[in-house]
């Protein structure tokens, strides 16, 4: 049942044309119908009318095929995962079929050249992928990226324009410099230390000091103290400044104190000359910042 | 602090191919995946180069097979050689194979050409990689193994052409079929590809072949009704019968120099009805004096001022010279440069064409030499009956006859004289007569008797000739017997392109009759070749495209007898297949022999039209497309709706008799949602639906579906909407 969509009739979407068009293997066969049939007129040569005809009649056949393989799919792009310059990317889409038919030899394509085929879309959904080269630094949506199919032949080439995701191209990790140390400025946030705040939810590591225990006793839940002017973690400032060499090279650099920061689990801060981000951490914030380095002027 | 959690890869560059088709401005550069032509797209190409290969035996010796196969095992060069010396080795084949057949197969002749073409296909495909390669080599192979098959017309060659074709889809289809990995599946998998799209193409093909025109070729001559220019008289010095001056006994070939005997001399297109190709003569030079060597024209023969002032200006004039006159015909001739005066108009000319007058031997002359191609429209009399009176003069001249040097001729056209009692008509049927029973054939190349009584001895002891000789020999012996005759050169006939109203006559339609004269008719023509030889211009008889004449045919002497069977000439060359067999009668009649003929008997028998030329086969042929591309839309369709299973049938056939009533589901309502939102607009409508969606829901998402009760409820639904 899986290949029925959820609520039994086909959602409401903007329809997209089938692009149709013969390909370089259909024009030879095309050229070979009509050279057949120039023979076939030339010698009055039934045989050879045939031939000529059975041709003809399987490559128009064989339009429809391939427009057929794409009927009725829904097809959306999945986000990509950002990628440095220079990286590979894949590109990735969904498409669904709103109805029982198998589809088959279907690929993505980006600007015409077609990634690994599918053989067989058996029922119900599927996903499809290609491996793009990331040449420019920022955030593209990557135009002409199409699911195409050229079964049965190869002769003619169906495919359907899927409106794609925007992919962060962030510059190229690279640099010399070492991760900045934690900030000395420890907390922006540092009042009094004594001062408290709030209770927050319990987790596993707080003081037990800091258990609010008859908080505890009431309503059987733990709630850590918080105080505010608490030092907060030590924060590294990633500042365009402290880079050196031209803006591509600070960009680099940047990139790569974020991705190393990151893998260390450190809080940082990204100062950029157009842009800067609070401290924190996760792969929220350094998408975020690989983001805003990717988009960061002076882009080439 | 340093460590590099991402590592920065060797920058990659995107493949030739890939880097070549990116946008410069693009920000990515997508890689392909494979290129590479898989094995069983490869086997299978070879395999249709091999069927192709195979055709060509008996026009290819046994060598050439050897050389082909030579030239394939290149592949085998181990891989790891550089490219340059393959490239190297294929070319040297190449070449040696140029030279082969070159040398061996006779210049540049058809076999040649052939072996050439298939050395060519087989060394591309030695050293084809890619699957883009596949699609050249493919075409190729079809081309080759089409030209192959044009001397197997049967239905075996049917059966092979076939195997192509379905090799060929298979071969394409196998790099869309990537997941086999060994050979053998792969090959199973492409066959299987090529399957269901050749029998889905089958009746689109049949449908082609039944109603796509059959214009016959070649197709130059296509071109000659559609306004190509005819070709020049290259030779003005030896124009060929039909054109020449001079007429030596057996010695003037319809067309002098070898290959011009296709070339055009004239294109007709006859307006609505188009006579059988038989009864077309087309009056060139008309010969009175026969010196005992050859027939000449007079010395002043192409004498303007003398032709005109002894012929005729205007129809009104000419008129009077017509003494019986028979199915009226109108066309519209193009005639090519022949550098003279010739028009050649159909005899017998029933009016003038601008620039034109008629000799006193009818025929239609130019004021001007035809220096470029020139077109006019006439009307003539096919059958008639002409002259007013003969001049004694001319009497004389066309009873002249060198009795010294013919004493056979001579004294047989002294028995047939007394045998007939002197009656022109009678003593012409028993001279045909004598031809006709006497063992005379016909041939083409009789050669040449030569001397002065080259007549005498083709009359009594070749008996073998040309339309020339017999015309020439008949004409004396006639005179012999005291009837006033002179010999007509011309040309007959035509090749009419069948499903049009066109007649293009070439100089191998190059024809000699006679013409004789009788005091009480005037001019009649008469023509051996139809005694002697029958079927050789009985073509094209029956196959008017029109059902009948405006006039019906009424014999007289001079009108050829009867003419033989309409395809006693096809069936001559292309034997129908053992007709004690049905299917294969069947076959050879609507398949291996299908023509423009049989096609405007099956338009007939399709569309009931009374007639048909190729815009009735056309519509019939779009016709058909549309009720086929109509029959498949309906089927894929059914196909579609089949493959839902039955109880979400049921319940989107209740929801579109709810639909009917507007309350169509939302796309996206869900199921549960929609039954109350009916439930509360059509209340009498509540316990239906809500039966209905909540049976479908059970189905849809419970754990223990039960579809019968879908089908049940929905059905109720759908009934109470009614």
């Amino acid at each position: 049942m899986a290949s029925m969509p959820a609520d039994g009739t086909p959602a409401s979407s903007p329809r997209t044309r089938i692009r149709l068009r013969p390909t370089a293997a259909g024009l030879w066969m095309l050229a070979a119908v009509v050279a057949l049939l120039l023979v076939a007129v030339n010698y009055g040569n039934n045989l050879v009318y045939a031939t000529a005809f059975l041709l003809l009649a399987a490559w128009l056949q064989s339009a429809w095929s391939a427009r057929r393989q794409l009927q009725g799919l829904r097809v959306r792009a999945l986000p990509p995962r950002e990628v440095a310059c220079g990286g590979t990317l894949r590109i990735e889409i969904a498409a669904e079929a709103a109805d029982a038919r198998a589809r088959k030899a279907l690929s993505l394509a980006l600007e015409g050249v077609e990634g690994e085929a599918v053989d067989v879309m058996q029922v119900g959904a599927a996903t499809f992928g290609i491996d793009v080269l990331a040449l420019r630094r920022g955030v593209h949506r990557p135009a002409g990226l199409e699911l195409a199919s050229r079964w049965p032949f190869g002769w003619w080439r169906a495919a359907l324009a899927v409106a794609s995701a925007p992919c962060v191209v962030h510059p190229r990790p690279d640099g010399a410099l070492p991760l900045p140390d934690a900030s000395p400025v420890r907390a922006l946030r540092a009042e009094g230390a004594d001062a408290f705040a709030d209770l927050r939810a319990y987790r596993a590591g707080d003081a037990p000091a800091r258990i609010d225990w008859r908080a505890w006793a009431r309503r059987e839940e733990l709630l850590t103290r918080r105080f505010d002017g608490e030092r907060g973690a030590a924060t590294r400032r990633l500042c365009w400044d402290d880079a050196r060499g031209d803006a591509e090279a600070r960009l680099s650099q940047l990139a790569r104190w974020v991705l190393d920061a990151d893998a260390h689990g450190d809080e940082y801060a990204l100062e950029l000359p157009g842009a800067s981000l609070a401290p924190a951490r996760g792969a929220e914030h350094r998408a975020a910042c690989l983001r805003a380095l990717a988009s960061a002027e002076p882009a080439p | 602090m340093t460590s590099r959690t991402t590592a920065p890869s060797p920058r990659p560059m995107p493949d030739g191919a890939a880097r070549r088709r990116a946008r410069a401005d693009s920000p990515f550069a997508a890689q392909a995946a494979t290129t590479a032509a898989p094995r069983a797209g490869i086997v299978v190409a070879g395999l249709l180069l091999a069927l192709a290969c195979l055709a060509q035996i008996g026009v290819l010796p046994a060598w050439c097979l050897a050389a082909l196969a030579l030239a394939a095992a290149t592949r085998a060069l181990p891989r790891r050689l550089p490219r340059r010396f393959a490239a190297a080795v294929r070319l040297a084949l190449l070449a040696a194979a140029v030279a082969l057949a070159w040398h061996a197969l006779d210049g540049a002749s058809a076999a040649a050409l052939r072996f050439v073409l298939a050395v060519v296909l087989a060394l591309k495909w030695a050293e084809l990689r890619a699957s883009r390669e596949l699609a050249p080599v493919l075409a190729g192979g079809l081309l080759l193994l089409a030209i192959g098959l044009l001397e197997r017309q049967s239905l075996p060659g049917f059966a092979l052409a076939v195997l192509g074709v379905v090799l060929a889809m298979a071969a394409s289809a196998a790099p869309t079929q990537r997941r086999a990995k060994r050979l053998r599946a792969g090959m199973r998998l492409a066959l299987a590809a090529a399957r269901r799209p050749t029998l889905a193409a089958l009746p689109l093909a049949a449908l082609l072949f039944a109603f796509f025109p059959r214009v016959p070729g070649p197709l130059w001559d296509l071109g000659y009704t559609l306004g190509l220019p005819l070709s020049v008289f290259a030779d003005r010095s030896e124009p060929g019968l039909g054109a020449a001056s001079r007429l030596a006994p057996g010695r003037t070939r319809p067309a002098v120099a070898a290959g011009k005997d296709d070339a055009p001399v004239l294109v007709a297109e006859f307006a609505g009805y188009v006579p059988p190709t038989s009864q077309l003569y087309w009056r060139g030079p008309v010969f009175y004096d026969f010196d005992g060597g050859a027939w000449r024209l007079e010395a002043d023969w192409s004498n303007r001022a003398r032709l005109m002032g002894e012929g005729f200006r205007g129809a009104r004039q000419f008129d009077a010279q017509v003494r019986e006159k028979r199915q009226p015909i109108d066309y519209r001739v193009r005639v090519g440069a022949n550098g003279a005066y010739w028009l050649y108009g159909l005899d017998l000319p029933a009016k003038l064409a601008a620039e034109s007058y008629l000799t006193r031997e009818f025929q239609l002359l130019s004021m001007t030499p035809l220096r470029e191609e020139s077109a006019y429209s006439m009307s003539a009399w096919l059958d008639y009956a002409a002259g007013a009176a003969l001049a004694p003069a001319l009497r004389a001249r066309a009873l002249a006859f060198p009795a010294g040097d013919l004493p056979r001729l001579a004294a047989l056209g002294a028995r047939l004289r007394r045998e007939n009692a002197d009656a022109p008509g009678a003593i012409v049927r028993a001279a045909l007569a004598h031809l006709a029973q006497d063992g005379f054939r016909f041939a083409d190349a009789a050669g040449a008797p030569g001397g002065a009584d080259a007549y005498d001895r083709f009359w009594f002891d070749g008996r073998r000739g040309d339309a020339e000789l017999y015309a020439g020999a008949l004409a004396l012996l006639l005179r012999a017997a005291g009837v006033p005759t002179r010999v007509v050169t011309g040309y007959r006939g035509g090749k009419l392109m069948a499903l049009t109203d066109y007649v293009v006559v070439k100089r191998s339609h190059a024809h000699a009759w006679l013409e004789a004269w009788d005091d009480a008719r005037g001019w009649s023509r008469v023509d051996p070749s139809d005694v002697v030889a029958p079927e050789r211009f009985g073509g094209d008889a029956a196959k008017a495209t029109k059902p009948s004449p405006p006039v019906q045919a009424v014999s007289a002497a001079a009108v050829p007898p009867a003419a033989p069977a309409p395809r006693a000439r096809a069936a001559a060359t292309a034997p129908v297949a053992a007709a004690d067999n049905p299917w294969a009668a069947f076959a050879g009649r609507w398949i291996v022999h299908l023509d423009g003929w049989r096609q405007i008997e099956l338009a007939r028998r399709a569309g009931g039209a009374g007639t048909a030329d190729w815009i009735v086969l056309l519509v019939l042929l779009g016709g058909g497309i549309a009720l086929l591309a109509l029959a498949r839309g309906a089927w894929l369709r059914w196909q579609d709706w089949r493959r839902v299973p039955k109880p979400e049938r049921a319940f989107r056939a209740a929801c579109a008799a709810l639909a009917r009533h507007e309350l169509a589901r939302a796309p996206g309502e869900c199921a549960s949602r929609y039954a109350g939102r009916v439930a509360a607009l059509w209340p009498e409508m509540a316990e239906p639906v809500r039966d209905a969606a909540a049976a479908w829901i059970d189905w849809r998402y419970g754990t223990r579906p039960d579809a019968g009760a879908v089908v049940r409820t929905s059905r109720i639904l759908e009934r109470a909407c009614r």
